[in-house]
């Protein structure tokens, strides 16, 4: 059962390489933000600063290994 | 200043309530208390009963928080956010449980390799640890990726990050747990 709810999840997620980062973004900010301490607005702040920052490095490497990959 | 009629008293009353406020605090940091006598006799026998408790009652509470951590340690490695459920942080049991589990069901939908225990190199190895942070779900990882990791592929690569990941952040959980319950950490 479990591996055929597996089987379904896949086929619904067709996970490119931006919806990857994405996912890994939100959820490694979420749980870092969680062992920080911090709760309410504070909270929140870390988790919208830290997954700006995961995609935008993330986008940077990206623009600059585009060059050796050709 | 002194020479104005009255303004004695009104220093010297200043000079009182500036010492007595000193003592309070000499007495709040160093943890003097009332002697006994000037305490009721409820509270006085409340404080006899401290200052002699054993010595062993202390000790057996430190062992007994220090097995409360080890549970709760080994809880939260084998199901992310088991550890924190049973501190009663029900929040931060949610926020682990969702973001290890989607990082691990992620790195096995991007089928994302598992390092075996004895890979023979030292990355390898690193990757081991690494996975088998995520406890129940390493031992899952052959029933999830039945047909096998497949790291030709980008996606496959992205995987194996993904778990790997999501070990070290549970391993990061289960820290946060030990120092919860040894009282270190609200």
């Amino acid at each position: 059962m479990i591996y055929g709810a597996f089987i379904l999840i896949n086929s619904a997620l067709r996970l490119n390489h931006l919806g990857a980062m994405l996912l890994f973004a939100l959820l490694v900010s979420l749980a870092l933000a969680c062992l920080s301490q911090r709760t309410g607005a504070g909270g929140v702040k870390y988790v919208l600063w830290s997954f700006a920052l995961f995609v935008l490095v993330g986008l940077g490497v990206a623009w600059l290994m585009y060059p050796i990959s050709r | 200043m002194n020479e104005v009629p009255g303004n004695e008293a009104a220093l010297s009353d200043a000079s009182v309530n500036q010492n007595s406020g000193d003592h309070a605090a000499a007495d709040q940091i160093s943890g003097n208390r009332a002697p006994v006598s000037e305490l009721p006799p409820s509270a006085a026998a409340s404080d006899r009963s401290v200052t002699a408790a054993p010595h062993s009652q202390a000790s057996s509470a430190i062992t007994s928080r220090g097995a409360l951590a080890l549970f709760a340690a080994f809880a939260a490695w084998l199901v992310p956010g088991l550890g924190h459920l049973l501190l009663g942080r029900w929040g931060r049991a949610l926020v682990f449980f969702c973001a290890v589990s989607g990082l691990v069901v992620s790195g096995y939908l991007l089928r994302g390799n598992v390092f075996p225990p004895h890979s023979g190199d030292p990355f390898g190895t690193l990757g081991f640890l690494a996975d088998a942070g995520t406890g129940i779900y390493y031992y899952f990882s052959r029933i999830f990726e039945a047909v096998g990791p497949d790291v030709s592929r980008a996606a496959g690569d992205c995987g194996t990050r993904f778990i790997a990941a999501a070990g070290v952040v549970n391993l990061l959980a289960v820290l946060d747990t030990i120092e919860i319950a040894t009282g270190r950490r609200n």
